[in-house]
């Protein structure tokens, strides 16, 4: 400003010196910016007298707002002149300059008489007049051509000194686009258009149901084109959106393609347009301009510029802050799901979550839950919303890439296109490394970006699920476990023999299935059916709907019994329950019908058998050193291929109890105590009870 | 479609009724258990409909809603396919 400010004062000097005027600036309010200045006598006099007064009535002049930006005479004072004019900026500011005095030609004597009257003093008057310039028609238009240059030049500097304020603007704009989130773009722009009235008029264009249509307007004579509707490449603003660049158009009221404006009642002379990319690869057109002004400074078209990326910039803040809000209040259910789905692990209850939420996560059009069957090839399938009538074919084929142990599917979140075009994401739950589930959830039109975040949040969702129905699962086996112990010791409370022998065989079958490389549900199956074996299917049915306990059991016994129901036919779990039932009945191989041993199940029982035994009489030879020591007949009988139950009735037998004493000290039916007297005999080879107690002596001398 | 903002009380809605299989309910009853107005239930309760999360009792001028299991598809075997790819 110090420079300019020297440099409007050399023009003030110059100017004064070469046209004998003395020369002041003021701003739109009359206050002095530049002091009068200058060797005009007859200015520098009556200024001196009542400068106050000749700058009041000159700033009751300025406020009456001179429209006229050429310079023109002001009377002072009658005949006498002051040549002024009025300098408007961009900025809205206003100046104006002023030169004098000068007097009309032949007016002199009329003004001395004047000046005398109402000055009153000794002045020279006619000395001062003669050297006071004359208005003459041809000096007249120098001097007019020479205010209008000095007014450009004055124009110009003064402008200069607004470079600073159209920074503080700009940062000012900046300043309210981030900071205030609450106010939306039509807000600002109101503002804009009242604070700095660069523009006449200024309004927004969106797109809605593929045209575009004027949703603000702000100014005068523009009303009537709010709500006007055009096309890409139609009129001004339509040729905007086809190029995608600012551009702006001056002259335009003659314009044929102003036709679309004059529809609508408004007549711009000139006018802008900026196409602001939006958040979501849309475009909104800020268009302005005049309705009175032909054209634009470079200025302006810089300030239009920096309010349109300024609005951008505020869209894309508000954008990501109510994005990050979402996200936030997103996540915090999630995290209430996750909680309400470890808080109480339900399956039923989860499934449920899992299907819902699904759907309400993505605002998906369907969603559905693929849960495998751990004991077969089969898929159940809980589906929500508007799923296509294929949804069982859908879950086949979605069974067929996730769970066959074969496929190399990357047991990761897919996405896979209908036959309809729709897509579906696929996210697989998993259970200790393996996909036990997959969370299909269809999706309508959504961005590539809407898609891969609806992804995140179906994955994040998956592996809860996932995890949670482990945690559910292993809870219900905790249950059925009990369950099945109850059960197996309420059988003890009647009938202790039968109690031990299911536990025998269930020992046995678990073992048998064990080494058979069964897995290890079918496994617990097997064991709970030896257990419960005593129970008819029906009440296991009753009591276990979900597993295959009763089943079998049936088999089981069926094979037991020798019903024609296939050998081969029967499942694996009803073969080993049978092997195990047999077995453990006898005690020995023997049991086994002749006509299966040729198959493989039964071949695998005996070798394992046979295997178990060595490994038991290996066992019994390494324990020999300590059993010598303990002097009585039990280690014998514990030497002996005898059941536990076997070895506890002819320790029984050899204490001289009779079958009746034996039942009531064992808890069990005089019919079971002869029928393991019977196989213990069998066994020792012996035909009595007195030989059988022979026996175990003469073992007893002949290992000790 | 439901703005995103309302997505969390989406939830809500659908865990409440989740929890609740048995109750059937007004939108002024939704809106008074979830603490929320009704302007701000309706739209959800519309989207959670045509989801196919909630069912409509009643007439259109006394609506009344209740959670509507999903479909479950017992037993689909897919292992026959499997070997002849």
């Amino acid at each position: 400003m110090n420079v300019n400010r020297e440099l409007l004062e050399e023009i003030q000097s110059v100017y004064a010196a070469k046209y004998g005027f003395t020369i002041w600036l003021t701003d739109e309010n009359g206050e002095i910016v530049l002091p009068p200045s200058g060797n005009n006598e007859l200015c520098n006099v009556i200024l001196n007298k009542e400068q106050e007064n000749i700058l009041t009535k000159i700033k009751q002049g300025a406020q009456k707002a001179w429209p006229i930006h050429t310079p023109f005479f002001y009377d002072i004072l009658p005949g006498v002149y002051v040549l002024t004019i009025s300098i408007p900026l961009e900025n809205a500011d206003k100046y104006n300059i002023f030169a004098g005095f000068m007097i009309e030609d032949g007016t002199e004597e009329l003004i001395i008489e004047q000046l005398k009257t109402a000055y009153q003093d000794d002045i020279n008057w006619e000395a001062i007049l003669a050297e006071t310039p004359l208005i003459t028609p041809s000096g007249k238009k120098v001097w007019k051509d020479w205010m209008k240059k000095v007014g450009m030049l004055v124009s110009q500097l003064l402008s200069e000194k607004t470079d600073s304020s159209l920074s503080a603007l700009q940062n000012e704009l900046f300043h309210q686009g981030v900071q205030e989130r609450d106010r939306n773009i039509t807000h600002l722009l109101h503002d804009f258009f009242q604070h700095k009235q660069v523009f006449e008029f200024l309004g927004l264009a969106e797109e809605q149901e593929n045209s575009y249509v004027v949703t603000e307007v702000i100014g005068d004579g523009i009303d009537a084109f709010q709500g006007a509707q055009f096309s890409p490449g139609e009129g001004f603003l339509g040729r905007v959106l086809l190029t995608g660049e600012f551009d702006f158009w001056e002259n335009i009221d003659k314009d044929p393609r102003s036709i679309f404006f004059k529809r609508h009642q408004f007549k711009p002379k000139s006018l802008l347009c900026y196409p602001m990319k939006q958040h979501d690869g849309s475009t909104k057109l800020l268009f302005g301009g005049n309705i009175n002004k032909d054209g634009f400074s470079s200025s302006e078209l810089e300030l239009v510029k920096t309010l349109a990326i300024m609005l951008e910039a505020h869209s894309v803040i508000h954008h990501l802050q109510s994005e990050n809000d979402n996200q936030l209040r997103r996540l915090s259910s999630l995290i209430e799901i996750s909680k309400l789905m470890v808080a109480a692990p339900d399956l039923k209850r989860i499934v449920y979550i899992l299907v819902d939420i699904g759907l309400n996560l993505v605002e998906g059009t369907f969603s559905c839950l693929i849960l495998k069957d751990i004991q077969n090839d089969k898929v159940k399938l809980i589906s929500r919303g508007k799923a296509p009538d294929s949804i069982g074919e859908y879950a086949k084929d979605v069974a067929k890439r996730f769970f066959d142990g074969n496929s190399r599917e990357p047991q990761t979140p897919t996405v896979q296109v209908t036959e309809d075009g729709d897509r579906v994401v696929e996210c697989p739950l998993f259970n200790r490394g393996q996909a036990v589930g997959i969370l299909c959830v269809g999706l309508s039109n959504q961005s590539e970006a809407q898609l891969q975040e609806h992804i995140n949040y179906l994955e994040t969702l998956s592996i809860m699920g996932g995890a949670s129905l482990q945690l559910a699962g292993k809870e219900e086996e905790q249950y059925e476990e009990n369950q099945v112990n109850m059960l197996s010791r309420a059988i003890a409370q009647f009938d202790k023999e039968a109690y031990a022998e299911a536990e025998n065989t269930a020992n046995l079958a678990g073992k048998y299935a064990m080494n058979l490389g069964l897995d290890a549900a079918v496994i617990k199956e097997i064991i709970y059916a030896c257990q419960l074996s005593c129970y008819t299917p029906e009440f296991i049915r009753e009591t276990f709907p979900e597993k295959r306990i009763d089943l079998i059991v049936k088999e089981g016994k069926a094979l037991v019994e020798g019903s024609p129901l296939l050998w081969e036919e029967a499942s694996v779990g009803g073969q080993v329950f049978a092997l195990a039932m047999m077995y453990s009945r006898s005690d020995s191989i023997e049991a086994i019908p002749k006509e299966i041993i040729g198959n493989e199940t039964v071949q695998a029982f005996i070798s394992f058998v046979m295997d178990s035994r060595v490994i038991e009489e290996e066992i019994d030879l390494d324990g020999i050193s300590t059993e010598r020591k303990i002097d009585s007949v039990t280690s014998t009988i514990k030497e002996m291929d005898l059941s536990p139950r076997e070895q506890e009735v002819l320790d029984l037998v050899i204490q001289g109890l009779n079958n009746k004493e034996i039942a009531q000290e064992l808890y069990i039916s005089g019919h079971t105590v002869k029928n393991h007297v019977t196989k213990i005999f069998q066994k020792l080879d012996v035909p009595d009870r007195a030989h059988a107690i022979s026996k175990v002596y003469q073992l007893k001398y002949h290992s000790s | 479609m439901v703005s995103k903002e309302l997505v969390p009380l989406q939830m809500e809605c659908t865990l409440l009724f989740q929890s609740n299989p048995y109750m059937i309910e007004t939108a002024e009853g939704i809106s008074k258990k979830l603490g929320r107005k009704v302007d701000d239930i309706l739209p959800i309760i519309d989207q959670l409909e045509n989801q196919g999360i909630l069912q409509m009792l009643g007439d259109e001028f006394s609506p009344l809603y209740r959670y509507k299991e999903p479909k479950i598809i017992q037993d689909i075997d897919f292992s026959e396919e499997v070997d002849s790819i």
